[in-house]
C-alpha cells in the first residue's frame, strides 16, 4: 500500500478547522470573532492532542502502523493552541500588565499558560534533528504531554461557566481513560 | 419623566421605516395602547421570520434614553446572546428559538398584591405608551453592545397590581414547556429561569418590560414576547419570555446564583470594582468594535454608567458582598 497521499491528506484534514475560521473570518460570519475563534481553536487543540494520545493505543490494537502520524498530530495541537493563545493575547490588547494581571490572579489562565509552555518544548523539540540529539532524553521529555493534557483538562473544566457545561467533563473522561491505558495496571494492583 | 421627550434624533441607516416609530405624542394613551397591542399580535406565524424578527411596532414614542450612543446592528443583537433554553452557544438561540411561540401568551400575577390574575398578554401592555429607549447591555462575560429596547416602564405596570406594603421583591419566571424551549430536556440549569429584583429595583425608572427591539415585535431568541430589561445590571438578569410575576416577602435565589452562588448574585449589578472569580470586570469588550487584531475595549463604568438613576438604591449596601 503506497502511503505517499496518507500524510497530504492528514495534513488537509487537521488544516480544515483552521480553513473554516479563515473562512468565517473573511466572510464576516463572525460576531465577535474573539470570543468565536477562542472557543473553536481552543477545542481543536484540545481534540488533536487527545488524538495524538489515541495513536499509541490504536497501534496496538489494531494491526496498523500508525504511529507515523503522531508527530504531524502533534504538531497540529500546538498550531491550535496557538492560534488560541494569540487570541487571548489580542484580546488583552497585548498589554503585558493585563495579560500578567490574568495569568496570576486567574487559575485557569495560570494553568493554560502553563500548558502551553510545555507545549511549546514538545512542539520546539519535534524536529527529526531534536529526536536524534535528545536520544533517550527525547522519550522522556515528551511523556510531559500527559501532563499538558491533564492541564488542558483542568483549564478546560475552570473556565466552563458552571457545572452546566458538560462538555469539559466529557473530555475529562476521554482524558482519564487516554492516561488510564498508560498505567501498568497489572504492577499497581499487586502493590 | 424629564427624559421622555419628542425628538428624532435616529440615525437613519438603522431603520427600515422610520415613519412608523414617530408618536405624535399628543394622542390618549387608551388609542396608542390599543395600536401597539394590535400590532403585538401581528407578530408572524412563520417560525423562520420569528428569528429574524416581526413585524413592526407602531406609536412608539421616542425618549432621550442613550442619546448619542450607537446601537449595534440588528444581526448582532439578534444572532449574538444567550438564551439556554435554546442552546448553551451565543449562536443557538438565533438558531433554534423558532419552536417558540409566542401568541397567545399569559402572564399570571401572583402573591402579595390586590390584582392577582391570569392576563392575556395584551391587556398586560395595552394600557401603556410604548417607548423606544437605547441601553447599554453588559453581560457578565465581559463584553457589551448597545440595544434600542421598545418597551413599557416596568413601574407603571406593577403599580398597576397594586402591590401591598408585604411585596419586597419581584420574581419573574421564564416559559416552562420542553416542547417550546427544547433544551429544557436537559438538566443544564434549574428549570425554569428564574430572576429577581427589590421591589425598589423594580419601580426605579430605568427598568423596562420589553416587547420590541428595533422598532420591531422582540424576535424569539431575545425573549419574545416580553422580557425584563435591567441595564445597570449584567445581562442574565434580564429575564426573557416572562410567564409569571410573583410578589414576594422574600428575596428569590435567581437561577445563575442556584447554580454558582459564588460566582453569581441576586444583585448583578455592572461593577468594575468586583471581579468574577475567574476574570476581571474592569473592561469590557465592545461587540464588532475595533478591528481584528485590536478589538475595541472600554472601561467598565459602575452600574453600567447609570449611577445617576440607580446609585441611591444601594446607599450603604456594600457591593463587594451582595455581588
Amino acid at each position: 500500500m503506497s502511503i505517499s497521499w496518507q500524510k497530504p491528506l492528514l495534513f488537509i484534514l487537521l488544516l480544515a478547522p483552521f480553513l473554516q475560521l479563515l473562512f468565517d473570518i473573511f466572510a464576516g460570519n463572525l460576531i465577535d470573532p474573539i470570543e468565536e475563534i477562542t472557543n473553536p481553536t481552543g477545542q481543536w487543540a484540545f481534540r488533536f492532542l487527545l488524538l495524538s494520545l489515541l495513536i499509541t493505543p490504536l497501534n496496538k490494537i489494531t494491526p496498523f502502523s500508525i504511529i507515523k502520524y503522531r508527530r504531524m498530530i502533534g504538531v497540529f495541537c500546538f498550531f491550535y493552541a496557538s492560534l488560541h493563545l494569540s487570541i487571548f493575547l489580542i484580546d488583552q490588547q497585548f498589554s503585558l500588565e493585563y495579560i500578567l494581571e490574568d495569568v496570576v490572579k486567574r487559575p485557569y489562565i495560570t494553568i493554560g499558560f502553563s500548558g502551553f509552555i510545555l507545549l511549546f518544548l514538545l512542539a520546539a523539540t519535534s524536529t527529526n534533528k531534536m529526536v536524534k540529539r535528545l536520544g533517550k532524553r527525547w522519550k522522556k521529555l515528551h511523556k510531559m504531554i500527559y501532563l499538558i493534557a491533564i492541564l488542558a483538562t483542568v483549564h478546560f473544566y475552570w473556565q466552563a461557566k458552571s457545572a452546566t457545561d458538560i462538555e469539559p467533563l466529557i473530555y475529562a473522561i476521554i482524558t482519564l481513560l487516554l492516561l488510564g491505558f498508560r498505567v501498568n495496571w497489572k504492577k499497581w494492583l499487586k502493590h | 419623566m424629564k427624559k421622555i421627550t419628542e425628538h428624532h434624533i435616529t440615525d437613519e441607516k438603522y431603520y427600515l421605516n422610520r415613519r412608523k416609530f414617530i408618536s405624535s405624542g399628543l394622542g390618549l394613551t387608551a388609542t396608542i395602547g390599543a395600536g401597539a397591542g394590535g400590532l403585538l399580535l401581528a407578530n408572524s406565524s412563520n417560525s423562520a421570520e420569528r428569528t429574524k424578527g416581526g413585524s413592526l411596532l407602531d406609536k412608539v414614542k421616542m425618549t432621550d434614553y442613550g442619546k448619542g450612543l450607537k446601537p449595534h446592528s440588528f444581526k448582532q443583537i439578534s444572532n449574538y446572546n444567550n438564551f439556554y433554553e435554546f442552546g448553551t452557544g451565543k449562536r443557538d438561540p438565533a438558531k433554534n428559538a423558532h419552536t417558540l411561540k409566542p401568541k397567545p401568551w399569559h402572564i399570571k400575577v401572583s402573591g402579595e398584591c390586590l390584582k392577582k390574575g391570569n392576563y392575556d398578554l395584551e391587556d398586560f401592555i395595552a394600557p401603556y405608551q410604548l417607548e423606544q429607549r437605547i441601553y447599554r447591555f453588559r453581560c457578565v462575560e465581559a463584553w457589551s453592545m448597545i440595544i434600542p429596547w421598545v418597551g413599557v416602564p416596568l413601574a407603571s405596570v406593577l403599580k398597576s397590581f397594586e402591590p401591598t406594603s408585604k411585596a419586597k421583591y419581584v420574581v419573574f419566571e421564564t416559559l416552562l414547556d420542553p416542547e417550546q424551549m427544547p433544551w429544557q430536556k436537559r438538566p443544564i440549569l434549574n428549570w425554569p429561569y428564574t430572576e429577581g429584583l427589590t421591589i425598589a429595583e423594580a419601580m426605579n425608572p430605568l427598568s423596562l418590560l420589553a416587547v420590541g427591539l428595533y422598532g420591531k415585535v422582540l424576535p424569539n431568541q431575545n425573549g419574545a414576547p416580553i422580557r425584563l430589561v435591567v441595564p445597570w445590571k449584567y445581562g442574565f438578569k434580564n429575564i426573557k419570555s416572562i410567564v409569571s410575576i410573583n410578589f414576594s416577602e422574600t428575596q428569590p435565589i435567581n437561577t445563575w446564583q442556584d447554580q454558582a452562588a459564588k460566582e453569581y448574585g441576586f444583585y448583578a449589578n455592572v461593577n468594575p470594582n468586583v471581579d468574577h472569580p475567574r476574570w476581571s470586570q474592569a473592561r469590557e469588550r465592545v461587540i464588532g468594535g475595533g478591528s481584528f487584531f485590536a478589538p475595541e475595549k472600554r472601561k467598565t463604568e459602575l452600574f453600567n454608567g447609570y449611577k445617576d438613576e440607580v446609585s441611591h438604591l444601594y446607599a450603604g449596601v456594600d457591593l463587594r458582598k451582595n455581588y
